[in-house]
């Protein structure tokens, strides 16, 4: 099971030519995480976690559903196509186990809504990643 | 409610909410709402019209009756949503309920407080899916956890406080949550939303273990304490008098796994109600399976749910309706229940699902709700 979903995501990111180091997760530094596992990264994006271990609540900062951004997030850290993710994010809404997204157009978008939140959490290209505004930092994933 | 009145009500809703949530749209805090909804085509070998109101033999049907109007809001720690519900009624006029009005305030991941009404935390099923049938697998509720209004035999909302949270660790995540709410009056169609008919109060505590080496497992169990109030001298119409209060006690499991394109779920129930009078005590057991796996858009599926009912007659089923999308009738002289549905769901949009489903329920001949075949298409929506 886990290696058709690796595959899946493999082939996402294939179709839609994007490189599964092409982009980065950020945080806000006040989240105080350098590195979490996978799935620690996906809870945080669907409200399954709702408070970081550093005390700020977790906003979840995604991309435009077409956009490449929200395309390597739902394959490398969902193992699922972006209409599955925004689904099951709507969903969990809808449950009231989640926040609503903040939604960014770009990268400098992301950035700033991730430092307007103490515990915001996005995705950008990783080029981005190498002027990072201050206050916001990058996690790393452990698998 | 006339439909001329719910639709004029729904129009200046939407409008105000609209406009106040228009400010901070891609914000991820403020005002924002969502429309969820339905239309369906049933037919049945079962008499689908309800005899109460049409003496109509009918045998297949058209329906676009639920439109539910979904608000949330959030700041800092602060969630709030409710759900406002227009809803066709089986006499073929509308009403408008309030199905959820819920505040959550977060204080730690291992403590959430929430006050007002919503879903009661009771197996899987019962607080994932609400009434926007686009998040549903299936096209409707399995019976036994239907909501009050359709027949569903367990509590579904609360109207009262509740705790949650989540603790962590490395092997595994734990959750608990904790309801205390008003109890459930004589007519079991109806939620206590304004005033509590008794002092005693519903107690339910939800544990669940979600353990890290099988990602996205979920165990869990409940506990629950209903009370339920005798009829008052002049029950309303239609309404068979329950002559004393009764003590429902519910034991339920669950589990389910919602990762890597499986949607599996099995939980069950057994409900022990007990005439505070009389001391008499019905036991009844309650179950179901279901399955799907999504390949791209499509996701067969199947659900296998049964029931056996204790044969002494608990009093409350005569006024809880047996309620589907291929009929409508009293739960009074069931002794059991099977249900087979098989399916087939398509997802052509992420904002719309179109399902198309088979079903062959079973009942014994002294059921009020006679054994059937039907099938159900359907098309759910959600923006």
């Amino acid at each position: 099971m886990l290696l058709a979903g690796s595959l899946g995501a493999a082939w996402t990111l294939i179709v839609r030519g994007v490189r599964a180091d092409d982009f980065a997760i950020v945080v806000n530094a006040k989240v105080s995480q350098t590195h979490l596992p996978r799935t620690e990264v996906r809870d945080a994006f669907v409200g399954q976690t709702k408070q970081w271990p550093s005390g700020p609540v977790v906003q979840p900062v995604i991309g435009e559903e077409a956009s490449s951004e929200f395309a390597w997030l739902a394959a490398r850290i969902f193992h699922l196509s972006p209409r599955e993710v925004l689904a099951r994010m709507k969903q969990q809404i809808f449950r009231g186990e989640m926040r609503r997204p903040v939604v960014a157009r770009d990268a400098s978008e992301c950035m700033a809504a991730v430092l307007r939140h103490d515990g915001g959490i996005g995705v950008v290209p990783a080029e981005a990643t190498r002027a990072l505004p201050a206050g916001v930092a990058v996690l790393s994933l452990d698998d | 409610m006339t439909k001329r009145d719910g639709l004029g009500a729904f129009v200046a809703i939407v409008a105000a909410l609209s406009w106040a949530s228009a400010a901070r749209a891609d914000e991820g805090e403020g005002l924002e709402i969502k429309v969820y909804g339905d239309a369906d085509y049933g037919v049945s070998t079962q008499q689908m019209a309800n005899p109460q109101y049409t003496g109509a033999t009918v045998h297949n049907s058209f329906a676009a009756a639920a439109l539910d109007v979904f608000p949330t809001y959030s700041r800092d720690r602060l969630n709030f949503l409710a759900e406002i519900m227009f809803e066709g009624q089986p006499s073929n006029n509308i009403d408008v309920d309030l199905e959820r009005l819920q505040v959550t305030y977060l204080v730690a991941e291992w403590l959430r407080l929430r006050a007002g009404r919503s879903h009661v935390a009771f197996g899987y099923y019962g607080d994932t899916y609400h009434h926007g049938r686009i998040f549903d697998l299936t096209t409707s509720r399995p019976y036994f956890i239907q909501f009050e209004d359709s027949g569903g035999l367990l509590m579904s909302h609360t109207v009262g406080v509740g705790l949650e949270g989540t603790l962590k660790s490395r092997a595994l995540d734990f959750r608990y949550d904790f309801d205390v709410g008003n109890g459930r009056p004589s007519d079991p169609t109806s939620v206590p939303l304004l005033y509590a008919l008794q002092d005693k109060k519903e107690l339910n505590l939800r544990l669940r273990l979600m353990p890290r080496f099988i990602d996205g497992l979920i165990i869990g169990g409940n506990v629950q304490y209903v009370p339920i109030e005798a009829s008052p001298p002049n029950p309303a119409p239609g309404i068979v008098p329950l002559a004393d209060s009764l003590d429902e006690y519910d034991f339920g499991a669950h589990i389910a796994y919602m990762e890597n394109h499986f949607h599996l779920i099995a939980e069950g129930a057994i409900m022990l109600r007990r005439d505070a009078v009389t001391q008499v005590e019905y036991r009844h057991t309650i179950g179901f399976f279901e399955g799907g796996y999504q390949i791209g858009v499509f996701t067969p599926y199947t659900r296998i749910e049964g029931g056996h009912f204790d044969p002494k007659g608990d009093p409350y089923l005569a006024n809880q309706n047996f309620t589907s999308n291929t009929g409508t009738a009293s739960w009074g002289g069931t002794a059991y229940f099977g249900d087979l549905r098989l399916g087939l769901r398509w997802d052509p949009l992420e904002s719309v699902a179109l399902k198309l489903e088979y079903r062959h329920l079973a009942t014994n001949s002294g059921s009020g709700f006679p054994s059937f075949d039907g099938a159900v298409a359907q098309a759910a929506f959600g923006f």
